[in-house]
């Protein structure tokens, strides 16, 4: 084998190997925070529309969108997001969605998360007797939507909203 | 606890809503609410792939709240054009520091014109609890207002602050306070100088305490003795106009003068049946006459001159001077002049000028007799007739005795 076809031959291999170890999944993510906000139109009719949120006061009503999109070169899998709901602010029920996901939530922080019909928690009444309760939206401190895959240049969005106290 | 605190604040939230624009429970100005979403997957064979995370920040606005104002008690007496301190305390309700700008009106009765008002205002802070309080808690964790400067949302190391002003109305004072962690965890911690005697929850409003003072200016009675301004003070935020609060009762304001009736009596001392037989006035046991009273030369005749503040509503007379030049034909009887300050008894006074007493005599022509009536009278500035008036309190009454002889 002569010099020149060895040397051929493992800078292909290196390409091989290397164009192999970069085909991976990579998910990006944004999210973005609206608020609704009230105007008058020309026939005095009240209109309402979503802006940017960049500022808020107690009882605003903010909507959260996460957009995600893969734009590696393999599907990803299994691809859950987790968003804490953030301090200062309380889950609203029935908010969360996202297509093409199982949407989980949590009471404890995020350490557990389920379907709102099994949250529950135990309190202890008068009697001394231990009773499972349904935890309420405003308990909820953490979501998570479930995509079994993305593929490769697939995209997708999910969201909810919070009430500002 | 996290999700007991979420519940609570949720339900204190419904709370709030009803009571806008006075704030119970919410959260405070220039916190910021950051949302974080991770994402965690896996390649086709089931390899975890690196997480990744995107945030969103937005910052919490004032939501200006009517504060809390008393109604200073009401002032009685005071004079004409006099400024007269009104104390107003004022407590924040709002979720953020604000300033409160006070302006006041008057209804004014028998006065010739409306007060005058001074116009303070005031910056107080406020914030709101961020993790609940135990009873007996010293340290109060609070939003973070993005400034690590040692002041927390317009609250300071040594105010005085209300937590849950509009509830249970719990008064503490700021001893001291950390903003080391607000980066970090976007709390920040205020330690009071006792702990707290009752527990609040999540979101529960704290506000600043202070007082203001208003300098009313009292105008002129139109006629009589007595007026009155009724004040109203509104103490208004400057966030947003609309959203003041007015002292729920007006402070009334009691304007007096005094009106003095000065009357002048004699009586014969050396030849009693040159009194008339009905005598106009006695003090201290001594019969006196304003008229029918006559008297041979050398007779020693003794003038009552009574300076008379107990007329309704009066108020207070200041700086009386009595000046009461000797008749024609009659010379001053030397060290005759007494004076009854309003205590009911006389007390003799040396005519000599600037001798520390409260009378003199100025013995230019036939001469001039000066008391300085009422309490705390004095002669002792140099000359005579410019002495220090005494006092009188409403319905007291002064009185002054000399003697002459009838040339």
């Amino acid at each position: 084998m002569t010099p020149l076809i060895r040397n051929t031959l493992l800078g292909l291999s290196l390409s091989l190997a290397s164009m192999l170890a970069i085909a991976a999944p990579q998910i990006s993510l944004t999210v973005a925070a609206e608020k609704e906000i009230v105007e008058v139109d020309d026939k005095g009719q009240q209109i309402t529309r979503r802006v940017a949120a960049t500022d808020t006061v107690p009882g605003d009503v903010l909507f959260y969108t996460i957009r995600y999109s893969n734009t590696g070169d393999e599907t990803a899998r299994n691809v859950q997001l987790d968003n804490p709901v953030p301090d200062a602010t309380a889950y609203q029920a029935n908010s969360a969605w996202g297509e093409g996901s199982d949407i989980l939530f949590s009471i404890d922080g995020g350490k557990t998360f389920k379907k709102a019909s099994s949250l529950t928690y135990q309190v202890t009444g008068a009697d001394g007797q231990s009773e499972n309760r349904q935890a309420s939206p405003e308990q909820y401190n953490a979501i998570r939507w479930i995509i079994e895959e993305v593929a490769p240049g697939a995209e997708g969005s999910t969201g909810f909203s919070v009430l500002v106290q | 606890m996290k999700h007991l605190q979420k519940l609570m604040g949720g339900a204190a939230f419904i709370a709030s809503a009803a009571l806008i624009p006075s704030l119970a429970f919410a959260t405070a100005a220039n916190t910021t609410i950051t949302n974080t979403v991770t994402v965690n997957y896996t390649d086709a064979a089931s390899n975890a792939q690196p997480a990744e995370t995107a945030s969103v920040a937005i910052s919490v606005n004032l939501v200006a709240s009517a504060p809390l104002l008393t109604s200073p008690a009401d002032v009685d007496p005071t004079t004409e054009n006099t400024g007269v301190n009104l104390v107003y305390t004022i407590t924040s309700t709002a979720n953020g520091p604000d300033t409160y700008d006070f302006s006041s009106a008057d209804t004014r009765t028998n006065m010739d014109a409306d007060a005058t008002f001074t116009t303070p205002s005031i910056l107080l802070g406020a914030t709101t609890v961020a993790a609940g309080i135990t009873a007996a808690d010293t340290v109060i964790t609070v939003p973070f207002d993005g400034t690590d400067d040692g002041v927390v949302n317009g609250l300071a190391v040594g105010d005085t602050i209300v937590i849950d002003p509009t509830g249970t109305a719990e008064v503490a004072i700021i001893d001291s306070i950390d903003e080391s962690t607000g980066a970090a965890s976007n709390t920040v911690t205020i330690t009071l100088t006792a702990g707290t005697t009752n527990a609040f929850i999540y979101g529960t409003t704290i506000g600043e305490r202070d007082d203001v003072t208003v300098v009313v200016t009292t105008d002129t009675i139109t006629t009589g003795t007595s007026g009155t301004h009724s004040v109203l003070t509104t103490a208004t935020s400057d966030a947003d106009g609309a959203v003041f609060t007015t002292q729920g009762t007006a402070t009334v304001i009691t304007v007096r003068r005094p009106v003095l009736a000065v009357t002048k009596y004699v009586r014969n001392v050396s030849t009693a049946a040159f009194n008339p037989l009905v005598a106009d006035i006695t003090v201290d046991g001594v019969d006196y006459y304003a008229s029918g009273v006559s008297g041979n030369p050398t007779d020693t005749m003794q003038y009552l001159i009574v300076i008379d503040n107990s007329a309704a509503g009066a108020g207070t007379a200041n700086n009386i001077v009595v000046s009461d030049p000797i008749p024609q034909f009659t010379t001053f009887v030397a060290s005759s002049i007494e004076l009854d300050d309003g205590a009911g008894t006389f007390v003799a006074q040396d005519e000599t000028a600037d001798d520390g007493d409260a009378a003199e005599l100025d013995a230019t022509g036939n001469g001039t007799v000066y008391v300085y009536a009422g309490a705390g009278g004095d002669d002792t500035a140099v000359g005579a007739g410019n002495g220090a008036g005494g006092t009188l309190l409403a319905s007291e009454i002064s009185y002054v005795i000399f003697q002459v002889t009838i040339d």
